[in-house]
């Protein structure tokens, strides 16, 4: 299936855009497994996408590829140019998000610690960037002392910091409970549409797809392949019980049952 | 139930106190009863006679030092071939961590070298390096001062002592670190250079330290052991052999005791100087 972007918004405006990649792998019983086939995707600056698929289906790859952290067997990734792989990009993770050695405030720093900025400007910007995620006061504690929630709050600080044009996202959430989960959709949503970054955020919850993405992208399992790209103009904050919502959740639902029954 | 937990937490405690006073007390009470009642200071001193010794350390002993100049050969000994130790240790070891071929390549000789026990370099050690000292390494000839007393036989056997367990021990810590900090770290723009000092040495660190605890509990054990042999003149180790083979128990206890202080100081040492880089050890989330 080929997406073809937008064309209300301008195709200079893209922000990341994947050409006919794939990726495979050999698995340790020797057999080829294709991660990803025939992806091709453009993302605008400024929008928030999810990832949606689930788990193994390629998605994290997908993330990988982008942050130049692994590279494709075939097609082009390619960023835009005013976009610095190396310094624009940051990525949270879903586990060990935060370096366990240094506390909350030096692991908002870190970024700005390999820039070179010095100390004081780094713990000025680390203790804003923790009262914009919610956590003021625990500048000091160590990152064993925080909640799963507070972890996250600050990982997505210490993504921050470097100030980035492209945030990659590769289930945040997932080990979160349901309320603290909410909590920190909502506080991302904020986020994103205060500075205007690009996101690509990956999921296997539909309902965090639906509620955080401009667009979603529905992700088939084995090979990795684009089922559908669906944008979702609901009005924010979203409602998930309101009823456009599901019927946009329960269209997505049905394409990811119909192929992983 | 909660009751008899409650009894038996007062109990543990209690027990705790009685054998950190009362048992070893009574044992010295033994000792001192029993060792006048045999009277063969020779043989089994008072445990008086030992204190004796001990608030005299600076009494010389058949012109070959007192108990403390001993210790502090012995200490510098060991702090000079803990340290070269501690040096190669960590820096071959961070190498063979983190690349992978010259791990295959050079871990076999290290698993064929590292079971011999460091004592037995010794006498190959000395023969090598005959009675060479620090001072002549230096150029020094004789220098009159403490690095007279530094036979680089002795160090070389020091260091093996530290060397292996500090190299294990980082290889191990270099090797472990998990892929995600690296991963992070380079996400928020670190160089290869800035991932090395940190993200792989502070990751690192609780298992380099580690290592340097063992290495150094056990540079003091071999240290007091290479001592011990003929062509040695100084050190608290030769002390021991000397006046045991002049029949003067109570010295020999009381340099036992030293030997075993220094060594449980050493260690509370290095632990309370690893304490704060290591707080975050096993509590990664």
């Amino acid at each position: 299936m080929r997406i073809t972007p937008n064309k209300t918004v301008a195709s200079d405006r893209i922000a990341l855009s994947f050409n006919d990649v794939g990726k495979g792998y050999t698995s340790d019983i020797g057999t080829r497994v294709a991660a990803l086939e025939n992806i091709n995707l453009q993302i605008d600056y400024g929008q928030f996408v999810t990832l949606v698929g689930a788990t193994g289906c390629g998605k994290t790859t997908l993330l990988n590829l982008a942050a130049g952290i692994d590279t494709s067997d075939s097609g082009a990734i390619s960023l835009a140019e005013d976009i610095c792989p190396k310094r624009d990009v940051a990525y949270v993770f879903q586990h060990y998000t935060l370096l366990p050695w240094l506390n909350v405030e030096h692991n908002v720093a870190f970024g700005l610690k390999m820039r070179g900025i010095s100390r004081k400007q780094r713990i000025n910007a680390s203790a804003e960037l923790l009262g914009q995620v919610g956590l003021k006061g625990y500048e000091k504690a160590w990152p064993h002392e925080l909640s799963g929630g507070m972890r996250q709050r600050a990982s997505i600080a210490q993504a921050l910091a470097i100030n980035p044009k492209l945030l990659l996202m590769d289930e945040p959430f997932g080990a979160l409970d349901s309320s603290t989960r909410r909590d920190l959709q909502t506080m991302l949503g904020n986020l994103h549409r205060d500075r205007k970054m690009t996101i690509l955020f990956v999921t296997h919850s539909i309902d965090e797809a639906v509620i955080l993405g401009d667009r979603v992208i529905v992700f088939s399992e084995q090979p990795g392949r684009i089922l559908e790209d669906q944008k979702i103009s609901l009005p924010r904050p979203r409602m998930p019980s309101d009823a456009a919502f599901t019927r946009q959740f329960l269209h997505i639902y049905g394409l990811l049952a119909e192929t992983h029954p | 139930m909660h009751y008899l937990r409650n009894n038996n937490h007062y109990l543990h405690s209690l027990m705790r106190r009685m054998g950190w006073t009362v048992i070893p007390l009574l044992l010295l009470i033994i000792w001192q009863v029993s060792a006048i009642r045999l009277g063969k200071p020779w043989l089994f001193p008072t445990v008086t006679r030992v204190l004796v010794q001990l608030l005299h350390p600076l009494r010389d002993h058949y012109a070959s030092g007192s108990l403390l100049s001993n210790t502090m050969i012995s200490i510098f000994r060991v702090v000079i071939g803990f340290v070269a130790a501690s040096l190669a240790g960590i820096i071959l070891g961070i190498l063979m961590g983190s690349v992978r071929w010259l791990r295959s390549l050079l871990e076999p000789m290290v698993e064929i070298i590292r079971p011999l026990s460091p004592i037995a370099w010794l006498p190959f050690a000395i023969a090598v390096f005959k009675l060479n000292t620090l001072s002549h390494l230096f150029g020094l000839g004789y220098s009159r001062t403490i690095l007279d007393q530094v036979q680089l036989g002795m160090l070389f056997v020091i260091f093996v002592g530290g060397f292996f367990p500090i190299l294990i021990n980082t290889i191990d810590g270099v090797a472990g670190v998990r892929q995600n900090y690296i991963l992070l770290g380079r996400s928020l723009g670190a160089n290869p250079a800035q991932i090395f000092i940190h993200v792989y040495l502070p990751a690192a660190l609780p298992m380099i330290l580690t290592g340097l605890k063992h290495a150094l509990a056990r540079c003091w054990m071999v240290i007091i052991a290479a001592e011990m042999m003929a062509g040695i003149d100084s050190g608290i180790g030769y002390l021991l052999v000397y006046a045991a083979d002049n029949a003067a128990m109570d010295l020999v206890i009381a340099i036992m005791v030293i030997i075993g202080t220094i060594g449980a100081l050493l260690s509370y040492f290095i632990r309370r100087v690893m304490r704060p880089f290591i707080r975050w050890h096993g509590k990664e989330v």
